[in-house]
C-alpha cells in the first residue's frame, strides 16, 4: 500500500484529506437542504415547542386569514443567516482545503 | 505593455462579465432585499395599499423582531432547526463518505445502478454527488484496480469534488471527459 499505510489509515490519511473540499461541499448541501426542510417537519410535529423554524414561523404567524408580514419576513431573514455564515465561513475552509492539496 | 492594452485589459471583464452578470444577480437578491425592507417597516406603512412597498418610507422599525422573540417561541425553534439540520448533515457526510469509497473504487455487482442515482434518493445530499462521477466519464475506465495499483488517488475524491473547479484539481474532471480527450490542464499534470 502507499507509504506503509494499511488500506484504512490510506483512506483517513490521505483520501480523505484529499476529498475534503468535496466532503465541505456535500456538507454545505446536505446542510442547507435539513435547514430548509418543510414537508416533514410539518407533517410530523404537532407541539408548538418542538417545531421547527421553517413550520413555527409558517404556523403561527399566519393565523386564520391574517398573515403577519413583518414577523414572517422577520423569521425568515434570521432563517437565512446562518446558510450565509455557514457558506462564508466554509468557502475559505474551502479554497484552502484546495489549493494545500493541488500541485502547484 | 502600452497604456491602452492595459486600460482595455482593466476594461474588458467589465463588459464581459460584470455587466451580462448584473440582471441575474439582482434578479437574485431582489427577494432578499424585499424581505429585509418588509421586516423593518412599520406596520401602518406595510398595510398601506398607496405606500410604495420596496422602500421604507415612515421609519425603521424593529418591532416585528421583537414580536418574532417574545410572543412566538421563535428561538426554540431556531435550535430545533439547528440541532436537526447539524445532526442530519453530520449523518449524511458520514454515510456519503463511506459509500463513496466503494462507489469510487471497488468494483461489485449492479455497482453502476447505485451510482446511476439509486443512492441519490435513499440517501439525500451526501451521496448526490456521487453518480457525477460518471459525468466525467468515469465509467469508460475500463478496470478498476485497488488503490496502489495502478488506480488514482482522485477516482476516490472525484465524486464529491464535481462542484469544485475542475481546472484547479490535479487531476481535473475534465481530463477524462469525451469531447477533450488528452489536454493539458493548468496545473500541467494531467495523465491521458
Amino acid at each position: 500500500m502507499l507509504d506503509g499505510c494499511n488500506r484504512l489509515q490510506t483512506m483517513l490519511r490521505i483520501l480523505l484529506r484529499l476529498a475534503v473540499p468535496g466532503v465541505i461541499c456535500a456538507a454545505l448541501f446536505a446542510f442547507t437542504l435539513s435547514w430548509n426542510e418543510f414537508l416533514y417537519a410539518l407533517v410530523f410535529v404537532s407541539p408548538a415547542e418542538l417545531k421547527t423554524m421553517t413550520v413555527g414561523v409558517f404556523s403561527e404567524l399566519i393565523r386564520g386569514d391574517i398573515y403577519y408580514w413583518g414577523g414572517l419576513m422577520a423569521g425568515a431573514c434570521i432563517g437565512s443567516l446562518p446558510i450565509v455564515v455557514a457558506y462564508v465561513f466554509f468557502l475559505d475552509y474551502y479554497v484552502s482545503g484546495l489549493t494545500a492539496g493541488a500541485v502547484k | 505593455m502600452s497604456s491602452a492594452a492595459r486600460w482595455t485589459r482593466r476594461i474588458r471583464p467589465l463588459f464581459t462579465l460584470y455587466v451580462p452578470v448584473m440582471p441575474f444577480v439582482l434578479f437574485a437578491l431582489f427577494p432578499l432585499y424585499f424581505m429585509v425592507v418588509t421586516s423593518f417597516k412599520k406596520n401602518a406603512e406595510l398595510y398601506d395599499v398607496n405606500a410604495v412597498p420596496f422602500l421604507i418610507g415612515r421609519g425603521v422599525t424593529f418591532g416585528h423582531y421583537e414580536l418574532l422573540s417574545k410572543e412566538t417561541l421563535f428561538w426554540s425553534w431556531f435550535l430545533n432547526s439547528l440541532m436537526v439540520s447539524l445532526a442530519a448533515t453530520v449523518i449524511s457526510v458520514v454515510l456519503g463518505v463511506l459509500a463513496a469509497y466503494p462507489l469510487a473504487r471497488l468494483k461489485f455487482p449492479r455497482r453502476d445502478l447505485v451510482r446511476r442515482g439509486h443512492l441519490r434518493h435513499v440517501s439525500g445530499t451526501a451521496i448526490a454527488s456521487v453518480p457525477a462521477a460518471q459525468h466525467g466519464g468515469g465509467a469508460a475506465r475500463p478496470v478498476r484496480q485497488p488503490l496502489g495499483a495502478g488506480g488514482h488517488l482522485s477516482d476516490v475524491s472525484r465524486p464529491l469534488l464535481h462542484l469544485a473547479p475542475h481546472g484547479v484539481l490535479p487531476h481535473g474532471a475534465g481530463r477524462r471527459s469525451r469531447s477533450a480527450p488528452c489536454s493539458t490542464g493548468a496545473t500541467g499534470s494531467r495523465r491521458c
